[in-house]
């Protein structure tokens, strides 16, 4: 079934007229909301919805058929609306996304943000507040309700934490940090094996997911990982004092032939 | 990559020698690490000479 086409356009509009036109698509399950939604912006005169789809087969034809500004899609039209969004937007990425969802959480709140999405209503809206926030977003803005404001404000927040700690020495347990530790004193893995009691393999396989965790690559990284990120200072007691480095000994050239 | 007074040549041998305070990584003495690699790339960084080499070969030295 292609896009549903037009809509509440009626009589001619001039050239002029068109350009300040806001064109929309209503994406939506349910027939009875894209008539409500269709009834309360015919009132306005300068609101035109372009295109209608009940599925996201039909709202991804539609947005690459029909030049809107703004595109209200419903979350239920897909069982992964946040990656549809993603898809929809390289279709047309200037097209403001408004997702009218029954129910949102943190989580989903901040990935629609992250994706591109640029408004979340809840079906409840009233008429006059779907059309300020259709408005809105057209003219650049963010809409989202009291609460979606402060999930976003808390997921910005600890994203900031997370790139500014100096030592993400939380991620890896307690087990791993005192293999870390032996490493960076220059232990080899079968001394470490039987300074914790366990195996050589077992030694190995922690240090894999160290690396991964950490970003490094051997035990020489990961000692320099440790100075550089300070990542052992709780087991120092007496605490080198901050900007301390590692002592190096600039490189000679050898005669070692090459 | 490091910085470093004396010209050296792409293709070149070095050794390094690296000291790790104990204080740092809970250690009671420092650690040593010794090795060698080859200079890969020479430039200027900030009018500095700068080097960059790969390291082939590393050891940890405890006290």
């Amino acid at each position: 079934m292609s896009p549903k086409e037009p809509v509440n356009g009626s009589g001619a509009v001039s050239q002029a007229d068109e350009k300040s036109i806001l064109r929309l698509i209503v994406a939506d399950t349910q027939a009875i909301f894209r008539v409500g939604v269709r009834k309360v912006l015919a009132l306005e005169d300068d609101v035109r919805v372009v295109a209608q789809a009940e599925n996201l087969g039909q709202t991804i034809a539609a947005v690459a058929k029909f030049p809107a500004d703004v595109l209200l899609f419903e979350s239920r039209l897909t069982s992964n609306p946040a990656e549809a969004v993603s898809e929809v937007l390289k279709k047309n990425p200037d097209m403001k996304v408004i997702v009218i969802t029954g129910d949102v959480d943190e989580m989903t709140t901040v990935d629609y943000l992250r994706r591109g999405v640029k408004g979340i209503i809840n079906r409840a809206i009233s008429p006059d507040l779907l059309v300020r926030c259709i408005r809105k977003v057209q003219g650049g803005e963010m809409w989202l309700d009291n609460q979606g404001v402060s999930w976003v404000i808390e997921a910005y927040k600890s994203q900031a934490t997370m790139l500014t700690s100096p030592r993400p020495k939380n991620r890896l347990t307690d087990k791993e940090m005192l293999i870390v530790s032996c490493v960076a004193q220059g232990m080899k893995n079968k001394d470490i094996a039987s300074e914790i009691g366990t195996t050589e393999q077992v030694v190995k396989n922690y240090l894999r997911r160290v690396y991964d965790k950490l970003g490094v690559s051997d035990r020489l990284e990961l000692a320099l990982y440790c100075v550089h990120h300070r990542l052992l200072e709780n087991a120092a007691p007496q605490a080198a004092k901050p900007g301390e480095q590692p002592d190096v000994q600039m490189p000679t050239p050898t005669t070692r032939p090459n | 990559m490091f910085h470093i007074d004396a010209d050296m040549t792409v293709g070149s041998n070095i050794e390094f020698s690296i000291s790790i305070p104990a204080d740092v990584i809970g250690a009671p003495a420092d650690v040593m690490v010794n090795g060698e690699g080859r200079v890969v790339r020479c430039g200027l960084d900030d009018g500095r000479k700068s080097v960059a080499a790969v390291i082939d070969e590393y050891r940890f030295e405890r006290a």
